[in-house]
């Protein structure tokens, strides 16, 4: 590793009353992937959005280089070498991943008559390339494309330039195992170039394997930095959540539990991703549904929901009824945590006392009004059982950190008091804290006898949490597979692919 | 340290922001207050200000919920000459039944509207505009192009104190359905985002559809206040009345969807819009500044709005 490439100093930088990120420090070296942790909302994004000119930070001083460092925008900051990569999607949907890719950059291809977009389609090939996805097709709307090869359109943009510092910012969550490999490539070839990498990731195995040294925030404050040789998983949790943690916060049982009675039954469903899948969910059961990405378990989760239109079957409850579209199953309280949640589960420009009682407010009238106290009551009561952080009820849910908008969609379906809760991916990309939040909860609930879909790409939560896995595999259900002190991830993988 | 500042409680400028609408309402109150040396304030241009008012105030609290949900309602003016053709034509007979007539073609309009709106994947500016070509399009031949004449007791009902108690007791009804029903929720939630809203189980359909009644309400209403006031409606009636009322909102803060669309933005809009026009006028200022007047402080609503929409500002 040679000179120092970013040195920040006594940063600051407050949202209102919250302080996001305080007094942080930190040298980055050219050559140096560095690993960046902490819990939800510990400033991580915050500070990297810092220093790509996203947000303008209220004291301190950034250096690139030795050189003085004030971005006043992502043009700027990319300007001097810096590119990020974001947690959310970053692409425009409508246009073209070539448009996505030379965004603001579209005068290198001025032609005679304009844009010459045959040029712009060929560099845009290029830039893929040079990221190892020549699979993807830059000249297709990205409407058209797969979260995955989004993000690596993403990555193809922000590598297009070579960057001193490319900053990805929790963007492993939307990847599978090759778009994964894909990602490490493009981080070793920037180490390689003598170039630096500011990696954030809640995915420590993946942090150990690919970082040269991790940096560790808690509460906006900066904790420690831990070179290589240093980097012990369990070391790393506890500096971030500033506790002991134990080493297994999955249950502790190993057989099957629950009660006799079938509280939902899934006949024959069939949709265009769904082919004839039938499985009974019992009272305080948590039915795990494993499978590759595209296996059609995330469809099933809108079916079971009734937001998926089938082609036939149907969903069943215990009193006989048939979901057959959301409302119906909000009024039969079942709730869906979608694992879109910015853009399905929760209404980010809106405030958060408000998300959690949309599916409630029906319960709430009296005479055609809803009782305001009530409302209120639920709301705060949600909030503080659930131990939301944030600055106000009343503030948009788009100012909290990822862990806790998980919490508010939590809070949103058990303030409805719902007896079958379809949760898709309840964990991905939260902390560590929040996870064994939400298993704690999960385990509380099922001895409620409330019953549980829980739909996972983690085979590590499928088996840990489970009653019973139900492996799917090209949109049927390929086995189930009962909790077992036996049962391994190799086992699960068999009936997967 | 300016890390500081934001803790120090009471921000300046989100509260600025929060309620610019007043703010500009107040100044030019003031600005006018001076200017014209007082005289804006008489009892006679209080009335006037509250008789220019009116019919936006009513057609701005109706379109509450179209706002809400993110959408504006253009067939609000024809609706208004239909409704108001179709009174004037039945006054002659009853005027009670002028009333009615005027109300239930505003609201079968608005059914109309909504069931479309609700059914059809098309976008509302283009259904309503289309809606109101069509109904355009009768409104000629329905009057031989000629104004419906109404009869002269009609312009007895052309009174402030009435159109005061018409128009309190419509903010009533419309504030506790906008603030305390499911009605005004769900129509902010599926503003702020439709596909939340649905997963969450609001059946869109019904609020979409209801959002159009209460502008097919509004538009017999200042339908019938039309007709009373001019002695008689024609195909012009209304004319030009959604582009105002979309104005109206915008300057009492209404500029997006969802949780911003506040029942104040109807009442304040209106009344800036009255404030400036009136005041405008008892200054003598020419037409052509006035244009440019409004023009400026429309663009300089805009940009503040466009100032709060970065803030978390509810």
């Amino acid at each position: 590793m040679g000179t120092v490439l970013l040195k920040a100093d006594h940063i600051y930088k407050s949202f209102g009353a919250t302080k996001a990120v305080v007094d942080f420090s930190v040298e980055i070296m050219s050559g140096e992937v560095r690993g960046f942790i902490g819990e939800n909302g510990s400033g991580k994004s915050t500070f990297s959005s810092m220093v790509a000119g996203v947000y303008k930070r209220d004291d301190g001083t950034m250096q690139i280089n030795g050189r003085e460092y004030v971005p006043h925008s992502t043009v700027e900051a990319s300007d001097n070498g810096i590119a990020l990569v974001v947690q959310e999607a970053g692409v425009i949907a409508e246009i073209s991943g070539a448009c996505n890719i030379f965004l603001n950059k579209e005068s290198r291809f001025s032609g005679k008559l304009g844009i010459d977009f045959n040029e712009m389609n060929k560099a845009a090939a290029e830039a893929l390339k040079k990221v190892y996805s020549e699979h993807v097709d830059p000249t297709i709307p990205c409407s058209m494309l797969n979260l995955e090869d989004r993000k690596l359109i993403e990555i193809a943009k922000a590598m297009c330039d070579d960057p001193q510092l490319l900053i990805i910012d929790e963007t492993s969550n939307a990847l599978t195992t090759r778009g994964r490999e894909i990602l490490y490539k493009v981080i070793r070839d920037v180490k390689a170039r003598g170039g630096s990498v500011l990696f954030i990731t809640h995915d420590l195995d993946e942090l150990v394997e690919v970082c040269d040294s991790v940096t560790i925030m808690r509460d906006g404050h900066y904790i420690t930095t831990l070179p290589k040789e240093e980097m012990i998983i369990k070391r790393m949790r506890e500096l971030m959540v500033g506790r002991e943690m134990s080493d297994n916060y999955y249950r502790a049982d190993t057989v099957k539990s629950y009660e006799e009675e079938v509280v939902l039954r899934a006949d024959h469903l069939s949709a265009p991703e769904i082919n004839d899948v039938s499985f009974e969910l019992h009272k305080g059961e948590i039915l795990g549904i494993g499978g590759l990405s595209d296996c059609g378990m995330h469809d099933l989760g809108k079916a079971l929901f009734g937001a998926e239109k089938l082609d036939s079957g149907s969903v069943v409850l215990a009193d006989g009824s048939h979901i057959t579209d959301p409302k119906m199953a909000v009024e039969k309280r079942i709730g869906y945590m979608s694992k879109n949640r910015d853009t399905e589960a929760i209404i980010l420009q809106y405030p958060i006392d408000e998300n959690i009682c949309i599916p409630s407010l029906a319960r709430l009238v009296r005479n055609g009004i809803i009782r305001s106290r009530e409302e209120r009551e639920l709301s705060r009561t949600w909030a503080d059982k659930l131990s939301i952080k944030l600055r106000s009820i009343h503030s948009y849910c788009a100012t909290l950190s990822g862990g806790n908008k998980q919490k508010v969609v939590l809070a949103k379906w058990l303030g409805n008091e719902s007896r079958i809760l379809i949760m898709d991916c309840p964990t991905r990309g939260i902390d560590i804290g929040v996870k064994e939040a939400i298993y704690r909860l999960m385990q509380d609930l099922k001895k409620e006898g409330v019953s549980i879909v829980m739909i996972s790409e983690e085979l590590a939560e499928l088996i840990g949490m489970s009653d019973r896995i139900m492996v799917m595999k090209d949109y049927s259900i390929s086995k189930i597979l009962d909790r077992s002190a036996d049962l391994t991830e190799k086992t699960v993988i068999e009936y997967m692919i | 340290m300016n890390a500081t500042k934001a803790e120090n409680g009471f921000n300046w400028q989100r509260m600025v922001l929060k309620l610019y609408p007043f703010f500009v309402l107040g100044l030019l109150l003031i600005f006018f207050g001076v200017l014209t040396k007082g005289t804006l304030f008489s009892s006679r241009n209080i009335k006037n200000i509250l008789e220019s008012s009116f019919q936006y105030l009513i057609g701005c609290m109706a379109a509450l919920f179209i706002f809400a949900q993110g959408e504006q309602d253009f067939s609000m003016a024809s609706n208004i000459a239909l409704s108001a053709i179709l009174a004037a034509m039945i006054s002659k007979t009853s005027v009670p039944l002028a009333l009615v007539v005027a109300l239930v073609s505003g609201i079968a309009v608005g059914c109309a509207c909504g069931f479309l709106y609700a059914r059809l994947p098309i976008p509302v500016f283009f259904l309503t505009m289309c809606i109101a070509n069509v109904i355009a399009g009768f409104l000629g031949p329905m009057t031989n192009y000629q104004s419906v004449k109404t009869p002269v007791s009609m312009l007895n009902l052309d009174n402030t104190n009435l159109k005061l108690l018409v128009a309190v007791i419509f903010a009533v009804i419309i504030y506790v359905i906008y603030n305390k029903t499911t009605y005004g929720k769900y129509s902010r939630a599926i503003g702020a985002s439709p596909v939340v809203a649905r997963l969450s189980g609001i059946n869109l359909s019904r609020y979409k559809f209801a959002a159009f009644v209460f502008t097919g309400i509004a538009a017999g209403i200042v339908a019938f206040f039309s007709i009373c006031k001019s002695g008689g409606a024609s195909k012009a009636t209304g004319t030009m009345f959604h582009f105002n009322v979309m104005v109206a909102m915008a300057l009492g803060g209404a500029t997006t969807g969802g949780p911003k669309v506040k029942f104040r933005c109807a009442v304040i809009g209106p009344l800036i819009i009255s404030v400036l026009t009136l005041g405008m006028n008892l200054a003598r200022i020419p037409v052509g500044m006035q244009n440019l007047m409004k023009g400026v402080l429309f663009l300089a609503v805009m940009v503040l709005s466009d100032r709060l929409s970065r803030f978390d500002v509810d």
